[in-house]
């Protein structure tokens, strides 16, 4: 089984997972493949870890501490869901990005928030608390019905993806399949389509300057892959989605929004799309995460606004939760 | 995890994988298709006089038609649309087109009338693709009865025959030297097609449209103008085809064309351009174009009767296009 649990519910894993303990039972051997830590210990015997095209580690499950197996996954020891507490962003200047009264059709009702340079915003809630959709109307996708979005405290008259990229906004979308990269184009075209408009030399397009752009944004963010040429739908989960990060660097953007996006990407991209995000924001950008992963809600961001309803119920200082606990009450609407 | 990294390529590979640039084997299929059936016919026709210069240059003038509006269709198709309207509106267009020479005698207004046909009967189609998003599948085959019905209700079905002998010279009927002008029409239209497919941030832009439409959305291309321009382009293409017809049998008439629109997507489609969009190949059209003459020739001069050539073509093209998608 490959990733059988990626698409299902809670309930319908559980089904599995009983499934799967009846077919042991039968003496029916079973390979499991997942990137869920609790899941392999939950249902495996035994676990053999695969990195680079070989296997680095196999050996009982009972005799590994989680420890042991992420560390052979990722060949080196992880911190990065540590939090790190960045310097403030100053806040005494124009925000960024402000968000006045924002309400539309797709269920965003009357928000309101500022992000400023240098700052990690996160937006935590469950899906369809409105986290991916006001996403899409800061990026134009969808048109608010009321309300203001400003630009370094302009009004940004975003009324479709073209101006927001144009007003240096950036969008790693939810679902990097279909949203995010045309899957049976190769590296280079899926990295060069936001850049065309600027490698024109006349009114042809210059691919050797192409080829060189694509060659140092695969650089930058450590993109595993055989051949810029080859298609993306041929790289893992975690490179297809450096891939989708990496377009949007080429643009240098301002505001850059993630969504999910360490979703379906194994551990040790994981981290270093974590790092990636730092850097980002220690280099002046704003940045804004979307995660349903609490952990890693709570390693990268330095605020968090908690939605609930299509509305923010809360807006947290990092340093103020405690714990993934309180967060998730925070998000349930359990005051404790 | 699912995690599919590609095997490190042999050595020796990326040099030669760059020289390609990543093209793999089956958009070749054509080429060795195109060649595999001139060889057969070479050696089993020579003494009908397939190899004779006259006959070659035969076949290039009368799959030159057919060639144009492949190069178009290349766009619309990787753009992963469909338009079932040109070979009616090459009949519209050749009738619009012989009615204001006649009315007029100036062959310039000829062409301005056979072109506005295209650029109105693209705006309509591309205008219900983009805007009511209205599958291009519908929209043309509605169109198809439309301008074949109009061509028919303003000539009462009747050829009008064109005098103008500049307008006859120009489209299709005259020679540059040795060379057809028809062949000069299609190298233009596959000279121009490629750079803009290959070369362009349009021609990229339409792949990436037809690729993943919502990605591209969501990368910036306005993917409306795409769809709406490479129907517009596929019109105004099959306009010019018409007067193409026109010129060379020297009158208008509202057959002129019909059908054509098979045989141009079969030979877009054994050019190896994808029937879901996103990949195209302009060069890969005119050789499926080709191909389809190579055979419709060969065909004749072996002395099948028609029945027989169309079974027999049919059964070719799914063979050609059986190979293409082999993976």
């Amino acid at each position: 089984m490959d990733e059988p649990t990626a698409s299902l519910t809670k309930t319908e894993s559980e089904a599995l997972f009983e499934l799967i303990g009846r077919l042991k039972a039968q003496g029916v051997g079973i390979v499991y493949v997942s990137h869920r830590m609790e899941e392999v210990y939950r249902i495996c015997d035994r676990i053999s870890v695969l990195r680079d095209g070989g296997v680095v580690l196999s050996d009982a499950v009972a005799d590994l501490s989680p420890e042991q197996i992420v560390a052979a996954i990722v060949g080196r020891e992880v911190d990065a869901l540590e939090w790190v507490e960045r310097p403030a962003a100053t806040k005494d200047t124009t925000p960024l990005l402000e968000v006045r009264n924002l309400t539309a059709a797709n269920g965003v009702t009357d928000m309101s928030f500022t992000l400023h340079a240098g700052e990690i915003l996160g937006l935590a809630g469950l899906m369809g608390s409105g986290r991916t959709e006001l996403a899409k109307l800061i990026f134009g996708i969808d048109r608010p019905t009321s309300g203001e979005i400003l630009l370094r405290g302009e009004p940004a008259g975003i009324a479709n993806p073209r101006i927001a990229i144009a007003k240096g906004i950036a969008l790693v979308p939810e679902d990097r399949r279909l949203q995010g990269l045309v899957l049976d184009h190769s590296v280079r075209d899926n990295l060069l389509l936001p850049l065309l408009p600027g490698l024109n030399r006349g009114p042809l397009i210059d691919d050797r300057r192409g080829d060189g752009l694509a060659a140092r944004l695969i650089e930058r963010l450590q993109i595993k892959l055989a051949s810029a040429k080859r298609p993306v739908r041929l790289l893992s989960g975690g490179n297809q989605q450096k891939v989708v990060i990496a377009k949007w660097l080429g643009r240098d953007p301002d505001v850059l929004i993630l969504d999910e996006p360490t979703a379906g990407v194994d551990i040790g991209t994981k981290s270093e799309i974590i790092q990636r995000i730092r850097e980002l924001a220690d280099s002046g950008k704003a940045v804004i995460v979307i995660s349903s992963e609490l952990a890693e809600l709570l390693a990268v961001s330095d605020r968090v606004l908690v939605l609930r309803n299509g509305t923010f119920t809360d807006d947290l200082d990092r340093r103020d939760i405690d714990d993934e606990e309180s967060l998730q009450l925070a998000i349930q609407g359990v005051r404790s | 995890m699912t995690q599919t990294l590609a095997p490190p390529p042999p050595a020796g590979a990326p040099s030669r994988e760059s020289r390609l640039r990543g093209i793999d084997w089956r958009s070749y299929a054509i080429y060795i298709g195109f060649a595999v059936v001139f060889l057969l016919f070479a050696i089993f026709l020579a003494d009908d006089g397939f190899l004779s210069g006259t006959n070659l240059l035969n076949i290039f003038r009368q799959t030159a038609i057919i060639s144009v509006m492949a190069v178009a269709m290349t766009f619309v198709i990787s753009a992963a649309q469909i338009d079932l309207s040109i070979g009616s509106v090459a009949g519209l267009a050749s009738v619009c087109a012989a009615l204001a020479i006649s009315a007029t005698g100036s062959a310039l207004f000829g062409v301005l009338a056979g072109l506005a046909v295209g650029l109105v009967v693209g705006m309509v189609n591309g205008s219900l693709v983009t805007f009511l998003g209205m599958p291009s599948f519908l929209v043309t085959l509605a169109m198809l009865g439309i301008a074949s019905g109009l061509a028919q209700l303003i000539t009462k079905s009747a050829p009008i025959p064109i005098l103008n002998d500049a307008f006859n010279a120009i489209f299709g009927g005259g020679n540059l030297g040795p060379i057809p002008g028809l062949l000069l029409w299609t190298v233009v239209a596959v000279a121009i097609g490629w750079v803009v497919l290959n070369k362009t941030r349009f021609g990229r832009q339409v792949l990436a449209t037809g690729g993943n439409r919502v990605a591209a959305e969501y990368t910036g291309v306005n993917t409306r103008r795409i769809t709406f321009t490479v129907m517009l382009v596929s019109s105004v293409v099959a306009a010019i085809a018409g007067m193409l017809y026109a010129g060379r049998l020297e009158s208008g008439r509202y057959q002129w064309g019909t059908g054509d629109e098979l045989s141009v997507i079969a030979a877009v489609i054994l050019g190896g351009t994808s029937l879901f969009g996103g990949a195209g190949s302009v060069i890969g059209a005119l050789f499926g174009s080709l191909l389809i003459g190579l055979i419709n020739n060969g065909l004749i001069l072996a002395g099948f009767d028609n029945s027989q050539q169309q079974i027999i073509r049919g059964l070719i093209i799914i063979v050609a296009v059986a190979l293409a998608r082999k993976k």
